[in-house]
């Protein structure tokens, strides 16, 4: 059986701009989290994946479905973006039965009843979006991603303005809805938002799907990988000698250009050491540069914050 | 004595399982919901007051002269169904050019338009639906005018019943001309919104377009100055060539047609210019200048991409 959502060698570029590079990844049933710092190119991903975007390269199915070109799969799809799209003048209620109009739903009062009051906005219904707080219109911008009762849920950056009350009440709305078997991928640039949230997670970096899987499991990796960092200073042969001592250093060495090159199984034990051994040493550090970025930036980004 | 009875409910969230119906149904919601933006209903003032400005303007012709036909007792020198829409053209245009961008440029400039993106629709979908909702609003507008000034002519003939019976012809035929004023108006200024997101740009471009082409036409078709009228003859400064040159005048486009589909003559100069002309040529000219945009307008949203 088809992957719910099963995106195969997608890339996108817009000119010259690569933002989504050659990524190919699956996503089964409860929650996945599509991780990565802005600009990473999770929202092009989930365009592509949403059938917003057309890939310059690659595929994407949802539910075994080709997504492009296929109105009938929406059916079966939510999707709500990062931008809070409203008509302003559109009352909450009205904006969700906008939704089920063009769902195909009849007769429309009892999904939009229960979408709104699955988001707890039954009291303010018949108020104009306008009136609403940020929050409070992202809950009416789910409730109308969710009339319909799709089975694969896309929600891109869906936390941004909720306060953490609200955040309580989503993550276990999000928790009930996946209990019901449902795909749900959820992008945040934002880990702790989803590191409660979902079970498996998708980690974007510079447009090249990262890491996928559990993050604990990927800390776990990462911390057995070795990394390899270069460090141009005052005195490379005193700096390799001093960095030789430490335990976190497996080897060092000296490039053509006269730098520092060592490996370490120890990124942060490194980045504390290396500043002190200048200092106790008397050298200058002109710069510290890890050689393997994109390992770089899934560490900082999993471990540093 | 029977048994106390109890029952307690499910109040969980249950999976929607009714009917789940075509593009027709989305279709239908695009349309209401385009004619509502488009007539700012449900709204506050600042958005009904340009659409209600403009429809009393564009209505005001044919109240004025219904009025003045129902005091006159009679028909005598006032313009007709044929001449209506002429004009009100202008008038159409303005209307249009304010009201259409409001239709395309906010959904695009808000972000909206993903709500319908991912909906269970095509961007066909979504720009015919817009189209039409438009149309709509610019057809309810042209036909509203004919209606009230054949209700104040009825009124106005000495025997209603005999004025019926000689006229009713013009009843089909303002419907026709008025669906074929109304595709104009509504497709060029939806294809110039396809193009921003700024409604003002939109409006103005539209509007200064269609300004622009009148004297434009007028320099290159109008008789040179200092004749002495009426002993020497008109003398276009493009000589023959005037007829097809007059047809540059955009407000004036589906009024060629207007003039085809109305027996009586158009005496206007551009009209007598372009009645020169077989036929075919202003109504080609019309197919073009709606045709071409509306491919534009549909090639613009088929391929669009967030």
């Amino acid at each position: 059986m088809a992957p719910p959502i099963d995106v195969r060698s997608v890339s996108k570029w817009f000119g010259n701009v690569v933002a989504v590079n050659d990524v190919s990844l699956q996503v089964n049933s409860g929650i996945t989290g599509l991780l990565g710092p802005n600009g990473a190119g999770k929202t092009t991903l989930l365009h592509m994946i949403a059938g917003l975007t057309r890939p310059s390269e690659g595929e994407v199915a949802l539910l075994g479905e080709p997504v492009k070109d296929n109105p009938q799969l929406y059916h079966r799809i939510g999707f709500m973006s990062e931008h809070e799209a409203v008509y302003g003048f559109l009352t909450g209620r009205e904006f969700v039965e906008l939704a089920a109009r063009l769902y195909g739903l009849e007769p429309l009062s009892l999904p939009v009843d229960r979408a709104i009051k699955l988001v707890g906005l039954t009291d303010v219904q018949n108020r104009t979006l306008s009136t609403y707080s940020r929050g409070m219109r992202q809950r009416m911008r789910l409730a109308s991603t969710l009339v319909h009762d799709p089975e694969v849920l896309l929600l891109d950056e869906p936390l941004n303005g909720t306060d953490p009350r609200q955040r309580i009440e989503f993550q276990n709305l999000m928790r009930k809805l996946a209990s019901e078997g449902r795909t749900i991928l959820i992008s945040s640039h934002i880990l702790e938002e989803v590191e409660l949230l979902a079970g498996s997670i998708l980690l974007i970096v510079g447009g090249k799907l990262a890491a996928s899987g559990d993050f604990r499991a990927i800390r776990a990796k990462l911390d057995e990988r070795p990394y390899k960092v270069r460090i141009v200073c005052s005195d490379s042969r005193a700096m390799a000698a001093a960095l030789v001592r430490l335990e976190a250093v497996d080897s060092v060495s000296l490039d053509a250009e006269g730098a520092v090159e060592m490996i370490t199984r120890n990124l942060s034990d490194l980045q504390r050491s290396v500043p002190r051994l200048a200092q106790e040493q008397h050298i200058r550090l002109l710069r510290v540069e890890p050689l393997d970025e994109s390992l770089e930036s899934v560490f900082s980004y999993l471990v540093e914050r | 004595m029977s048994e106390p009875q109890g029952e307690v409910f499910d109040l969980r969230y249950r999976h929607y399982e009714g009917p789940r119906e075509g593009r027709m149904r989305a279709r239908k919601a695009i349309w209401i919901n385009g004619v509502r933006t488009s007539l700012g209903i449900n709204r506050g003032w600042g958005p009904k007051t340009p659409p209600i400005l403009l429809f009393i303007a564009v209505m005001a012709p044919a109240v004025v002269i219904s009025i003045m036909a129902v005091a006159a007792g009679n028909l005598e020198g006032l313009p007709s169904h044929d001449t209506y829409y002429e004009i009100i053209s202008t008038l159409l245009v303005i209307f249009s050019a304010i009201i259409a961008p409001e239709l395309l440029c906010s959904d695009r400039r808000d972000g909206v338009i993903n709500l319908y993106l991912v909906r269970p629709l095509s961007p066909t979908d979504y720009v015919i639906g817009r189209w039409l909702a438009f149309l709509s609003v610019t057809l309810a507008l042209a036909y509203l005018g004919q209606i009230v000034l054949f209700t104040g002519f009825v009124l106005a003939a000495e025997e209603p019943a005999n004025y019926l019976r000689d006229n009713w012809l013009n009843v089909p035929r303002f419907l026709l001309a008025g669906l074929v004023v109304a595709i104009f108006t509504t497709t060029i200024p939806l294809t110039v919104s396809a193009f921003t997101t700024r409604r003002a740009y939109a409006a103005a471009f539209v509007i200064g377009l269609f300004i622009i082409s009148v004297p434009v036409a007028g320099i290159l078709t109008l008789c040179e100055e200092g004749r002495q009228l009426p002993i020497e003859p008109c003398r276009p400064p493009t000589g023959e060539s005037a007829k097809w040159f007059a047809l540059i005048s955009l407000p004036d486009v589906p009024i060629h047609v207007n003039d085809l589909i109305f027996p009586e003559e158009n005496s206007s100069e551009f009209a007598q210019l372009v009645a020169k002309l077989p036929s075919i040529i202003p109504i080609t000219w019309y197919l073009l200048l709606t045709i071409g945009p509306g491919f534009v307008l549909w090639r613009r949203y088929s391929s669009i991409s967030i």
